[in-house]
């Protein structure tokens, strides 16, 4: 479990984050939601512990997350950011390969090398294995460093994946997989937080909702509990419509058209 | 895979390719030993005859002048290749280079300085460990140098990479000028003595010289290999290492002592040799991959034998006098550098 107890975090005197209470479990995907600027990506990153040191307490577990050690938290859970540009001209196999880096000394175990095969199959990028990275499109790139995050989870379904819009870049039918792959995932016990735009798959996905509003929790619950139309409204500043959905038992989410004349 | 078994393959040639020059680095020069000598004298020293005659001032040559200069070279072109990918991996871009952060130039300020100023207390330590003293001194403007830059590269307690490499070009410059003010009042035979250091020479070696650069280097490429995991972490990002278990502030400061020690230390010895810290990892790169637990050893490997070659060619090209290392490796490297330039815009 991670439990957030009055966290905050300021740079200069502007408070990027300010009395965050929430938790969340293992076996959940809570989504992250909130207009641009609302604080999404440095919760994330406070929760990473890219961040130190900032106010209030962060427990993963029992134990502080700053108590934990680089090594120990490597194995503890698996970030996947919106940014990620490699600097040399890896193969794809050896970027996944680097999520199993944590796990052995010079030579990776036959298993290591299952796992990451295995990896690539999940996120349908097993036939790019030995194309350079460089030379791959967005979309392929993002679900390489998504089977290189889910790599370095594995086999500790007990640990945690943070996602940073993992879907930013996707086609339609990967959003749909990346998102149907990190539930799939907290139904095995990781707990899964995801930062997401699409409030559609939030719904449809989504365990837990936290709506962030100019870095302070807006409203936190189940999506039916927190995807109403005020908040939206509120969180995002524009009026919404929820109308059922032709398959699914969850309503659908659409805009109403910005009427600037009136 | 065909791919890793070419990979292998390519570390076989390459170190077939190392004792190739090894050995012809060994043979040629002024006073040349065949093939069929040098084994013959090897046999001798060993106290067994061979049908094959060779000359006694041979053996003297080979003990005394070629096999020192050709450890030397090993070592040194070895150090600066591993160093130079190291480097490389740090500042997360391939055209980085030991020199981009004032390694050398902190080295060569310090030997300069040295020379012309024939500071009190340099002679009092030269006076104490000898020709120890100049690759002392090298050795503490390199650490010095480079330390200035990672100080002044700090933004917030962290060491940012971009602003490491605009303080290596500041401090780079102000080194320069502070050697071109030493060349000036330099007399003439100290002026002899700073152009070695502008050109790079391995003509100086002794056994002496041998045995200040094993340790020294020989720490920097048996340590180096080490931090190749987390430098292809790097790769992804600094963000992205930590999230994986890298200390980023553990693995900089590593790498930067490290390839100083090795860069420092060659400096010391033999002058600033351009390139081979540049141009070698590149090639390896190219042929190996980018992983930094091929490219750090297979850089090593190179390193050695393309200065072997290059201190080879030297002796060769204007027999009996002998080219300083430095122009014939900038003088091949430039090309390469401007080659992988062009390749990278390509992309």
């Amino acid at each position: 479990m991670i439990k957030v107890r009055n966290l905050g975090y300021q740079i200069g005197k502007k408070l990027l984050v300010q009395d965050l209470n929430f938790q969340a479990q293992q076996g959940e995907l809570l989504a992250i939601l909130g207009a641009n600027g609302a604080g999404k990506s440095t919760l994330l990153k406070l929760l990473s512990r890219d961040i130190l040191p900032y106010q209030g307490n962060i427990f993963f577990g029992n134990k502080a997350l700053e108590d934990y050690t680089l090594d120990e938290l490597a194995r503890k859970r698996a970030v996947l950011m919106q940014q990620n540009q490699v600097s040399l001209g890896f193969a794809s196999a050896e970027i996944v390969m680097m999520g199993r880096y944590p796990y052995f000394q010079f030579h990776p175990s036959f298993r290591d090398e299952q796992i990451c095969y295995l990896a690539m199959q999940k996120t349908g990028v097993a036939h790019l294995a030995y194309r350079s990275y460089h030379t791959l499109s967005g979309g392929e790139q993002q679900r390489v460093q998504f089977a290189r995050a889910l790599a370095q989870v594995w086999e500790h379904p007990d640990s945690w994946l943070l996602l940073d819009e993992p879907t930013t870049g996707l086609d339609l039918l990967h959003q749909q997989e990346m998102i149907s792959t990190a539930h799939e995932l907290s139904r095995k016990g990781y707990g899964v937080i995801a930062i997401l735009h699409d409030l559609n798959l939030a719904m449809q996905y989504a365990d837990k909702v936290l709506i962030m509003r100019e870095g302070k929790l807006l409203s936190w619950g189940t999506p039916a509990q927190v995807l109403t139309c005020e908040t939206i409204h509120q969180a995002f500043d524009l009026p919404v419509r929820l109308i059922r959905h032709p398959e699914l038992q969850c309503p659908m989410i659409v805009p109403c058209p910005l009427n600037r004349n009136l | 895979m065909s791919l890793i078994s070419f990979r292998s393959f390519f570390f076989y040639l390459l170190w077939t390719l190392l004792l190739f020059s090894v050995l012809l680095s060994v043979c040629v020069g002024a006073v040349s030993i065949s093939f069929v000598e040098l084994w013959s004298i090897f046999l001798s020293e060993l106290g067994i005859s061979s049908p094959f005659p060779f000359e006694e001032q041979q053996v003297l040559v080979l003990k005394v002048i070629r096999l020192p200069r050709v450890a030397l070279g090993v070592l040194i072109g070895a150090g600066l290749a591993m160093a130079g990918a190291a480097i490389q991996g740090l500042f997360r871009n391939p055209l980085a280079d030991p020199g981009l952060i004032g390694i050398s130039a902190g080295a060569s300020l310090f030997a300069v300085l040295m020379i012309v100023l024939e500071i009190h207390f340099f002679q009092k330590l030269k006076g104490i460990i000898g020709s120890y003293a100049l690759s002392l001194a090298a050795f503490l403007g390199a650490a010095l140098s480079t330390f200035l830059v990672y100080q002044l590269s700090k933004v917030s307690g962290k060491a940012v990479i971009t602003t490491m490499l605009l303080a290596g070009i500041a401090i780079n410059a102000l080194v320069g000028a502070l050697t071109g003010l030493m060349t000036y009042i330099a007399n003439d035979e100290q002026l002899r003595n700073l152009t070695f250091w502008g050109l790079g020479s391995l003509g100086g070696a002794t056994w002496a010289s041998v045995l200040v650069a094993l340790p020294l280097i020989g720490l920097s490429l048996v340590l180096l290999p080490s931090t190749a995991k987390a430098l292809n972490l790097l790769a992804l990002g600094e963000q992205q290492a930590l999230h994986l278990g890298v200390n980023l502030k553990m693995l900089k400061r590593k790498v930067i002592i490290l390839a100083t020690l090795a860069v420092g230390t060659s400096v010391a010895l033999a002058g600033t040799i351009g390139f081979v810290g540049f141009v070698v990892p590149h090639i390896i790169r190219l042929w190996a991959g980018a992983d930094h637990r091929r490219v750090l050893i297979g850089s090593a490997v190179a390193g050695a034998a393309v200065l072997s070659l290059a201190d080879a060619a030297s002796r060769t090209i204007v027999a009996p006098a002998e080219l300083p290392i430095g122009i014939l490796t900038a003088l091949l490297g430039t090309p390469v550098f401007l080659w992988i330039l062009l390749r990278e815009k390509q992309r």
